[in-house]
């Protein structure tokens, strides 16, 4: 090619080293293409957990602030009723109404509650949905340590993959804006591969990147501790979130949270900061202290932790607002991470982003079975379980929503269902007729199940029930899914067969 | 969101779009001379980010920068990707050969086994001479912290891929603990982190 043959800025790689490399970068991703793709298919409903949660009980009422004697009374009635029960709190959390859950509740351990306007207990949280998802991206539903370091595992992974992708194909800068004629097979599956990969670059380095750094913080911690002498890991990040409250009060009253709120909406509103969590420690026992946690919606870091005396005055902060570089360059993984810095429309950009970074685990499958089979024959079994492995999952988590919202099934067994599911799943494909069917087959199923579950959930509330302008976005968000999908799926036989009489010609 | 900041906002978009397109023609005049234009629409993405810094702030705002160039340029390439691609072609070259086969899932393990803990005890032993290095230097314990947490994932995934290229077993495996000695030993020079 022309273009090919001019010098140009970009270094030429060996030929070996370019093959070494995509031989590296086809053997991970297929190794883990399957886990990779069900991390960022998860990743990209959790960008609207939140919301998932306000949609999951959408009658209950939402207020943009409450006032700091009503937070203070919501922990003495919290403390009570640990108290009335015979239990005694480790800690007792008031979560105040947020921009991303304007509620107010409140609870100590396991168990949390929303809280009306004459701090009165009300309806426990129950979020069995969203926390499904969310235990799915966070740890596959393994058990927690084990799951985080197998989810860094798969971020450590994804960074390979870009990192090998890049080094496998040199040409990918210079073709960034290339796009063979659509339907051209292959070569139109490595465009979509390829361009997606580019273009998407920063946001395929950096999601893997933050998501890996959360999963692997503990273990990397744990083994550093072991070398240190003088460190544990608790010092360790300590250094980074602060180690609480010093100034403990004796068994008696709650600590004055009213004053210390009080005291946060005189001196650090200016700040951008608004008060998140309210955490007693201890509370009405012996070293009961007291320490809020700021939210700071303008800002890339999670929030900050102020710590009061008992009596409310403010005594510090950790210094994720304005300390060390490194102190705030960490408080800011999280929401880079889950896109949680911008509202809406940013959570919007990531799902639209995330969609592509799916795109780009199944295409660079796909591709990888294009060449086997051009290289080995056709590959009908491979071919049909990589397609239950794509479409299945959105199948068996509109499943998951249906068995949750219509038939109250156990917030336990949603894992179950999903994972053994899948397996179910992939050993059936075999047995479809044809893949086009397979295909069409569970994406239909998936729209039916989210259209299901999302309406049945909708008829339980009705109208009325609908409080939150969070759930009305998700049910329109589901209802819309379910329809792209249909959509999908009824053009899907059309393309199968064009490109059947292509491939006869 | 005051007027200033909003105006910020657009001049960005609008900085980083147009910076965009310039790499787009440049692309498309790529058998001429197309180096100037090609330096002028990365600088202009690049200049880009001073506004939204402007309007958002320095974290918010270096995010956004990066943002907007991505989404205008997956917006001009969707319509080359819409149409649907085909299943793979069934033209076999040969029948899949079944020797070698317990062979080749040996090695594959033995190249997971490699990639995974391998690797990842390899980085291990070198974040603890990086924390040791970043203490030594001065550096403040968050700041050392962040740069451990961060080279972790960068540097098992930098050995992953090592691991998995397509070269003798032993020369890969040697590598990885030939690095192990390596960081071990540096981390043993130097002295332990003192909280």
């Amino acid at each position: 090619m022309a273009a090919s043959a001019r010098s140009s800025l970009w270094p030429d790689l060996s030929a070996k080293l370019v093959a070494r490399m995509l031989s590296a970068h086809a053997g991970i991703g297929v190794i883990l293409g399957a886990l990779l793709y069900i991390v960022s298919l998860s990743g990209v409903l959790v960008v609207f957990h939140a919301e998932f949660a306000r949609w999951e009980q959408p009658h209950i009422r939402e207020v943009q602030s409450v006032s700091p004697e009503l937070a203070q009374n919501a922990a003495q009635a919290v403390l009570d009723h640990a108290q009335a029960a015979g239990e005694v709190p480790h800690e007792i959390m008031i979560f105040m109404p947020t921009p991303d859950s304007p509620r107010l509740a409140g609870g100590y351990e396991d168990r949390y509650w929303f809280i009306d306007e004459t701090a009165t207990l009300g309806e426990p949280i129950d979020h069995g949905f969203s926390e499904f998802l969310i235990d799915m991206h966070y740890y596959l539903h393994l058990p927690s340590t084990l799951g985080l370091i197998v989810v860094g595992l798969m971020g450590v992974m994804m960074l390979a993959l870009v990192l090998s992708g890049f080094l496998a194909h040199p040409r990918v800068f210079r073709d960034a804006f290339r796009s063979h004629k659509p339907g051209n097979g292959q070569l139109s599956l490595a465009d979509r591969h390829n361009r997606l990969s580019v273009w998407g670059a920063p946001f395929h380095i950096m999601i893997p990147l933050t998501g890996a750094a959360l999963g692997l913080a503990t273990i990397v911690a744990v083994v550093l501790a072991q070398s240190e002498p003088e460190m544990t890991v608790t010092d360790m990040f300590d250094t980074v979130f602060g180690a609480g409250a010093e100034q403990a009060a004796p068994a008696g009253p709650l600590p004055d949270a009213a004053q210390a709120l009080r005291v946060v909406e005189r001196d650090f509103a200016e700040d951008g900061l608004i008060p998140w969590i309210v955490q007693i420690h201890h509370p009405g026992e012996d070293e009961q202290t007291l320490q809020i946690l700021t939210a700071a919606p303008d800002r890339l870091i999670f929030g900050e932790y102020l710590q009061f005396s008992p009596d409310g005055r403010f005594i510090g902060q950790t210094g994720l607002e304005n300390g060390e570089f490194g102190q705030q360059a960490m408080a800011s993984v999280y929401n880079l991470h889950f896109g949680n810095w911008g509202g809406v429309p940013i959570k919007l950009v990531y799902v639209l982003l995330g969609l592509a970074l799916c795109v780009v685990c199944v295409s660079g499958v796909q591709l990888w079975l294009y060449k086997r089979a051009r290289k080995k024959g056709p590959q009908p079994r491979l071919e049909r379980a990589w397609i239950a492995l794509v479409w299945g999952p959105v199948a068996l988590i509109g499943l998951c929503l249906t068995l949750d919202r219509v038939f109250g099934l156990a917030d336990a067994l949603l894992a179950p269902v999903f994972w053994i599911g899948l397996i179910v799943l992939t050993g059936l494909s075999q047995f479809a007729p044809s893949k086009a069917g397979l295909s069409c087959g569970l994406k239909l199923a998936g729209a039916a199940l989210i259209g299901i579950g999302a309406s049945a959930h909708f008829l339980a509330y009705g109208v009325s029930g609908y409080q939150s302008p969070a759930a009305w976005g998700v049910f329109a968000g589901m209802m819309l899914s379910a329809l792209v999908l249909t959509g999908d799926a009824l053009r899907h036989p059309r393309a199968e067969a064009t490109s059947a009489a292509v491939t006869a010609e | 969101m005051a007027t200033s900041s909003i105006t910020a906002l657009i001049v960005g978009l609008a900085l980083g779009l147009l910076g965009l397109a310039l790499v787009r023609q440049s692309w498309l005049k790529r058998q001429h001379g197309h180096t100037a234009i090609m330096v002028a629409g990365w600088a202009l993405m690049a200049v880009a980010a001073a506004p939204f810094v402007v309007a958002l702030g320095p974290d918010l705002g270096v995010t956004t920068a990066f943002i907007a160039p991505m989404l205008g340029a997956m917006t001009l390439m969707t319509p080359g990707m819409s149409q649907r691609i085909g299943a793979p072609a069934g033209a076999a070259a040969s029948a899949p050969q079944a020797r070698g086969r317990g062979y080749a899932t040996l090695r594959t393990l033995g190249v997971s086994v490699l990639a995974g803990p391998f690797a990842l005890g390899v980085t291990l032993i070198a974040s603890i001479a990086l924390l040791r290095i970043t203490q030594v230097i001065g550096w403040s314990m968050p700041d050392g912290l962040l740069v451990v947490f961060l080279f972790a994932p960068i540097a098992w995934a930098g050995l992953a891929v090592v691991s998995t290229l397509e070269a003798p077993l032993r020369w890969r495996t040697l590598s990885l603990a030939g690095l192990a000695a390596l960081f071990a030993v540096l981390a043993l020079c130097l002295p332990p982190v003192v909280s």
